[in-house]
């Protein structure tokens, strides 16, 4: 009994990823709980940073995904509340969620691969730049693209979704 | 030298552009521009991550292999093992270094050493990963205990990514390292061997008297018996003659015969060590002491193949048989892939074992006792022993334990052996019955007592 306990608190990831999972997933949650009116989102978006942070300490991918998924849910929720977040404010969550996201299951297959005791920070922390660097990159140029549209005008909201189409469309060829 | 590289996709990414897209339709649909732009966020992940494909990574096709990656030039490394020879139980430094010696950044290295099974890291680990710069190197370490045997390392595994970890290309590096650990003979313990079957001049003391130091008796005084021998005091008293007599130091042959078959690999449980490995430290002790009490000794393996020394005594034999008990292929640590006879049905597979104890019974010195070593968890020892004993020669069974109560089906094994020992016993067979976790010694000691005491 006492060995089952033991092997479930276990940390089964490395520690930058765990802690720039958790921290990604806390500003996430923060953002969401002071730009939100009411208890209920903020405490979907508690439940979902919770599971991430967990899973991410376990070594667990499937789980990050859920909550992740649930953070997502979250977002989904306050943007049909009035007022909603600010857009600026809804970007920088979807970054945070992808971060967490990403370095979380990074981590996890990292430590699946070379052990959670294995020296392995270097290539941590080059992921977790690389993709801190891509979100506030993505996040600069659709916000930008945003603002200069002057909001989500018909060409604007066209223009992006073609963009997107494109994106998805490469990715598909690349495959 | 490498082999090819190879590529495949690590499927990190999948799903993100999905949801990403989701996210979008949704930001439409509710004509909330903060979840389009936050959908957005994810097919630009997406979409980055599968672009960011490094050079080294885009030569491999996926699925494919490459000789042009990661190639010695672009990626030098290298295992160092901190000694080639050392002493059973020491540890020993393993480090490896990477240097990037091209122009590539690698952004996602990860390395897993291929340490022998036979060996435990017990410091740091065998595997790593890290970024490295052109120009740059990087360096692990961790440590193994040397366990009895020569052991050789497996290829090293390299593995690379872009930063995105979309796809890994990935190759192994064999760089021939081996450790070899022969343990120190340490003969302090005293092995009951029979009397009976003596040879020459030794230090085992016998059930005849002559030329000894220990007191064995007085007899009449026969005509020619020096005069040193004489008891002067009974001669003063009574005014016979009478000589002392002293109990004659004779020495043996004796031949330690381990029982390193694959069915003699067995342990309590998967950390402990196996009765062929208690059955080596055992020898080790007794071959030694054997050796210092004036004895001759040699050393047979019944198992995968011939292991065999004739009895012999002196510093170089000593050696010999360090060597073989630390490093000869038959007493490996490991147990044998195959075992001899394998194939035969269990019959033919019994008269071939019996054979093969004719054969070295032939092989032995005339009057060698034999020293079986075995768990006897099957009949193999106990069969040895009954031949062995009906072709004329002195058998002692050592066998150390390694069953445990831990089951039911644990329980009856441990049963049946005691039961096989039992049955030896009252053949008139020794037999040692050791658990290795109690000293030798100890074991030596209670049995003798039971000897003794004519059980």
């Amino acid at each position: 009994m006492s060995v089952d306990i033991v092997d479930r608190v276990e940390r089964r990831a490395p520690a930058v990823s765990f802690g720039v999972t958790t921290l990604a997933a806390l500003v996430a949650l923060g953002v969401l709980a002071l730009t939100v009116r009411g208890n209920f989102v903020p405490g979907v978006a508690a439940l979902g940073a919770l599971l991430v942070s967990v899973a991410a300490w376990r070594g667990d991918v499937r789980w990050i995904t859920y909550g992740c998924l649930i953070l997502a849910l979250a977002l989904v929720v306050a943007a049909t509340r009035s007022p909603s977040p600010p857009v600026a404010a809804m970007v920088g969550i979807a970054v945070a969620l992808c971060l967490a996201w990403d370095v979380g299951r990074y981590g996890a297959a990292l430590a699946e691969q070379v052990g959670t005791g294995a020296a392995t920070e270097r290539a941590e922390l080059t992921h977790a730049g690389f993709s801190a660097a891509v979100g506030v990159g993505i996040a600069g140029v659709s916000y930008g693209l945003f603002r200069s549209f002057g909001g989500l005008s018909t060409v604007g909201t066209l223009g992006l979704l073609i963009g997107a189409a494109l994106l998805v469309g490469s990715i598909r060829l690349r495959s | 030298m490498r082999k090819q590289t190879t590529g495949h996709r690590t499927d990190h990414w999948t799903g993100i552009g999905g949801v990403g897209l989701a996210g979008i339709a949704v930001g439409v649909l509710l004509e909330s521009a903060g979840l389009f732009l936050a959908g957005l966020v994810g097919v630009g992940y997406a979409g980055v991550a599968y672009a960011s494909v490094s050079p080294f990574v885009a030569a491999v096709p996926d699925g494919g292999t490459s000789a042009d990656t990661l190639t010695d030039a672009d990626l030098h490394v290298s295992r160092a093992v901190e000694t080639r020879r050392v002493e059973t139980g020491e540890e020993v430094r393993v480090t490896v270094t990477v240097e990037n010696r091209g122009t590539t950044f690698y952004p996602d290295l990860r390395f897993a050493d291929g340490v022998p099974d036979s060996l435990s890291v017990v410091g740091g680990e065998p595997s790593a990963a890290t970024a490295l710069r052109a120009g740059d190197d990087y360096q692990f370490t961790y440590a193994v205990e040397a366990l009895r045997g020569t052991h050789e390392w497996g290829p090293l595994t390299v593995s690379a990514a872009g930063p995105g970890w979309t796809t890994e290309v990935e190759t192994t590096l064999d760089d021939d390292s081996v450790l070899t650990s022969v343990p120190e003979l340490d003969g302090d313990v005293d092995l009951p061997l029979y009397t009976d079957s003596t040879r020459g001049a030794g230090r085992l003391d016998s059930d005849e008297s002559g030329n000894g130091v220990e007191f064995y008796g007085v007899r009449e005084y026969r005509r020619g018996d020096p005069l040193s021998r004489i008891n002067w005091k009974h001669y003063a008293r009574t005014g016979d003659m009478a000589t002392l007599e002293f109990r004659e130091q004779r020495s043996v042959d004796v031949v330690f015969v381990i029982d390193s078959r694959r069915q003699a690999y067995l342990a309590p449980d998967e950390e402990s060590p196996h009765a062929v490995e208690h059955g080596i430290t055992a020898v080790r002790k007794l071959f030694d002491a054997a050796l210092d009490d004036g004895n001759r000794a040699g050393i047979a393996a019944v198992g995968r193949e011939d292991c065999w020394l004739a009895p012999g005594s002196g510093s170089k034999h000593r050696a010999r048989a360090r060597d073989i008990l630390g490093d000869h292929p038959a007493l490996s640590a490991r147990p044998p892939e195959s075992e001899r006879f394998e194939l035969f049905p269990p019959e033919r597979r019994k008269t071939l074992r019996e054979r093969e104890v004719t054969r070295l019974h032939k092989r032995f010195p005339a009057a060698a006792q034999v020293v079986l070593v075995g768990p006897c968890c099957d009949g193999y020892v106990p069969l040895a022993a009954r031949q062995f004993t009906a072709l004329g020669r002195r058998v002692t069974v050592l066998s150390p334990d390694p069953t445990s109560d831990d089951s039911v089906s644990e329980g009856l094994a441990a049963l049946a052996r005691a039961d096989r020992l039992a049955d030896l016993r009252r053949r008139g067979i020794r037999t040692i019955d050791w658990d290795p976790d109690e000293p030798l010694e100890l074991a030596l000691i209670q049995t003798q007592k039971r000897w003794e005491g004519g059980r």
